[in-house]
């Protein structure tokens, strides 16, 4: 079982949990497509990964610790809530950039960022592709340190907890 | 090296004067006092004992999970006691196949891949072994009365099915020594009768020994040895614990007595 399948399968059953963050970096891919500051949209889709991926790894210490337990090794572990980050990244922003290009469309503005950034760019078409690039490598940053707290969690005190159906 | 155990069996576990205690605070609790035991290949030690006395601790130190605070702890010939955690994990992959309290099963996946995963998890598994585990994990499923269940995920299976799994993943790894807290606890007569049937296959084809701490009387009757762990210590040996362990009702007396 690789990371990227287990993560697969942890994101493809949690993706109602996880609307808050696909939300909010849809919101951020939505604003970059319409040309607001990459400083702003960045931050709010970093944001929303860390606190996903927080509440996540939180959420989830039984079953990451039973990984661990089973024969994960802790940069597995980082590696797969990676994946699950850049699923969610991408499930956000992929939905954000068609309804921000769509909306840019329907106001009349050309696509695409204007002075030095177009010219940087060269053509509107790269702007997804930088958005998404940029988009994943922030909530990939962000991520990373509830990912690595989740592999430093002592396995056996993770085991221990009650599982969800017993809590309370 | 090994040496001799009970019942005269090569020593497979040897703990020595193992002790184990957590800071809690500015309290110390110490949870295991001089823990000394050997553990043949084959052999199934049953350790039982009422709650909160460490039966789980002792089985998280068998297991590999946590080190003990001191004492000697030898799994196969190697010292284990100073092991860092990721040696013990590859100690424990190799090794050990373990039965969490509470059936720690994974929600995404189906039984079968539950029962895969120690597998998985080790290495890319070549099409061929894939192919072995595959019919492995769905042959141990079957032997636990859950063939019928196989693409079945956590959630649709109630507790004393997702137990059974978690028994089943237990030995897909075909360990030296199976850990298990409390492993039958949520198990019916007839699966009960699998299970021990199960383990049993396992001990005489395999030479796999295991160490489960139980409160359950009807599994006692099929342990080699059974201990009783009492405060964090292993009290007298009793070699026919059915007849001497105090039935559950004696047992809240005496607490409640004490």
């Amino acid at each position: 079982m690789t990371p990227a399948r287990l993560a697969l399968c942890t994101v493809r059953r949690g993706w109602l949990r996880a609307w808050a963050a696909l939300l909010a970096i849809g919101a951020a891919a939505c604003m970059l497509e319409l040309g607001a500051g990459w400083l702003h949209a960045l931050s709010l889709a970093a944001c929303a990964s860390a606190a996903h991926m927080a509440l996540q790894t939180l959420a989830r210490r039984r079953e990451l610790a039973t990984l661990r337990a089973l024969g994960m090794s802790g940069p597995a572990l980082v590696w797969m809530l990676e994946l699950e980050a850049l699923w969610i990244t991408c499930g956000g922003a992929l939905p954000g950039l068609a309804l921000g290009a769509i909306a840019a469309w329907g106001s009349g503005r050309s696509v695409g960022p204007s002075g030095q950034e177009a010219a940087l760019l060269a053509s509107g078409a790269l702007l997804p592709l930088a958005a998404l690039l940029a988009l994943s490598t922030a909530c990939l940053l962000a991520a990373l340190v509830p990912a690595i707290r989740a592999a430093r969690h002592e396995v056996a005190r993770g085991l221990a907890l009650l599982p969800p159906h017993q809590d309370g | 090296m090994h040496t001799e155990a009970m019942g005269g069996a090569s020593t497979l576990l040897s703990l020595s004067g193992i002790h184990k205690y957590y800071r809690h605070g500015e309290f110390d609790v110490h949870a295991l006092w001089g823990i000394e035991l050997q553990v043949g290949a084959g052999e199934m030690v049953a350790v039982c004992g009422p709650s909160g006395h460490g039966k789980t601790t002792l089985t998280n130190v068998i297991g590999l999970l946590e080190p003990p605070s001191g004492g000697r702890l030898l799994l196969d010939g190697v010292e284990a006691a100073g092991l860092g955690e990721a040696e013990r994990a590859v100690l424990r992959a190799r090794l050990i196949g373990a039965v969490y309290q509470c059936f720690t099963l994974i929600p995404g996946l189906t039984a079968r891949d539950n029962v895969l995963l120690p597998l998985l998890l080790r290495r890319r598994l070549t099409r061929a072994e894939r192919a072995d585990a595959l019919a492995l994990a769905t042959e141990l499923l079957a032997r636990v009365g859950l063939a019928s269940h196989l693409h079945h995920r956590p959630a649709r299976l109630d507790p004393g099915q997702c137990q059974r799994v978690a028994i089943a993943r237990a030995l897909v790894t075909r360990p030296r020594l199976v850990v298990a807290d409390e492993p039958t606890s949520r198990l019916d007569g007839s699966a009960l009768r699998m299970v021990l049937e199960l383990w049993t296959a396992c001990q005489r084809e395999q030479g796999t020994a295991f160490v489960i701490t139980t409160r359950d009387q009807r599994q006692l009757v099929r342990a080699s040895r059974t201990l009783q762990l009492s405060d964090g210590r292993i009290g007298a040996r009793q070699a026919d614990l059915p007849r001497h362990y105090p039935r559950p009702a004696s047992l809240h007396a005496a607490r409640v007595g004490a």
